[in-house]
């Protein structure tokens, strides 16, 4: 019985070691961001999320010029958010947040990169997703959600 | 935030005697979607209203003895929105109106009026309201 008992101790240990490993085993440096802000400086510096080289370059690469000065404009920001293996920004356009909208995610364990835009005007909307990899569809439904939500196509 | 816990906060805790509920939501969808941690990275403009600190040093000037708001405070939810709505008044009433003083210029209201309106008549349907946010 006693037999017993230890073995299951030392199952349970062993399931949970690898559950917190697999939890704490991206080394990346990006995590310092999570909780901040975009715009902060969490490495003295060492610039803000969006100024770290590998993320400006896989960005500069991806959209399209307008794209990247609107990027620029949105000084609205939320506190970076860890969702599973993705961290995910979302910035708007100040005063005009559900209607002029930018999501960023980027996938810790590659270098896959998405930018979701969104934008509401008197004349229609628009929805636009950017991937260096991969296309909207393979991220993680929470993050789609939460993006839709930002701007009101789901009920927020 | 949701729809739902935004309606029950502004319900509890506006303090205009201009704006009513309904205008005071539909500009916080129109600040901030919403989020209370919500910050401008090139201002001091903070929480569901966005509260500079120059707006909640106004606040502090113009409202009753007892009545104090840090600008630490404006990522609550609660105090933002009772500081932002008592702003709101002193926007309208003291500083020209709200378009010039608290939005962008001419037209900043238009959309949160329409929003505002259509929440009046139709709440159950708030999605509709809250999508007269456009640029």
């Amino acid at each position: 019985m006693n037999a017993l008992r230890t073995a299951l101790v030392v199952v349970t240990w062993c399931l949970g070691a690898t559950a917190l490993a697999a939890e704490s085993d991206i080394d990346s440096p990006l995590l310092s961001w999570v909780g901040k802000f975009p715009s902060d400086t969490p490495v003295a510096n060492g610039g803000t999320l969006l100024q770290q080289a590998g993320l400006r370059k896989t960005l500069k690469a991806l959209l399209p010029a307008p794209e990247v000065k609107r990027l620029g404009e949105f000084d609205t920001e939320a506190p970076v958010r860890r969702v599973d293996d993705y961290l995910v920004v979302d910035k708007c356009r100040p005063h005009a947040c559900p209607a002029d909208t930018a999501t960023i995610v980027i996938d810790l364990r590659s270098d896959r990169v998405w930018a979701g835009f969104f934008t509401r005007s008197a004349a229609g909307l628009a929805t636009r997703w950017y991937g260096n990899r991969d296309d909207w569809n393979a991220l993680p439904p929470a993050i789609v959600t939460d993006f839709l939500k930002r701007h009101g196509s789901i009920a927020p | 935030m949701t729809y739902e816990e935004i309606v029950k906060l502004v319900a509890e805790n506006n303090q205009s005697k201009e704006f009513s509920n309904e205008f005071v939501t539909c500009l916080i969808w129109k600040e901030t979607s919403f989020e209370p941690s919500e910050k401008n990275s090139k201002s001091s403009a903070t929480g569901l209203m966005q509260m500079t600190k120059g707006a909640v040093e106004m606040v502090n000037r113009c409202s009753p003895k007892g009545v104090h708001f840090e600008h630490s405070e404006m990522t609550d939810a609660v105090k933002n929105v009772q500081c932002g709505t008592l702003y709101l008044d002193i926007a309208k009433n003291k500083l020209g109106g709200v378009d010039t003083s608290y939005g962008t210029g001419p037209g900043y209201s238009r959309g949160i009026v329409a929003c505002e309106s259509c929440l009046q008549s139709d709440a159950v349907h708030y999605q509709a309201a809250l999508q007269k946010i456009h640029n």
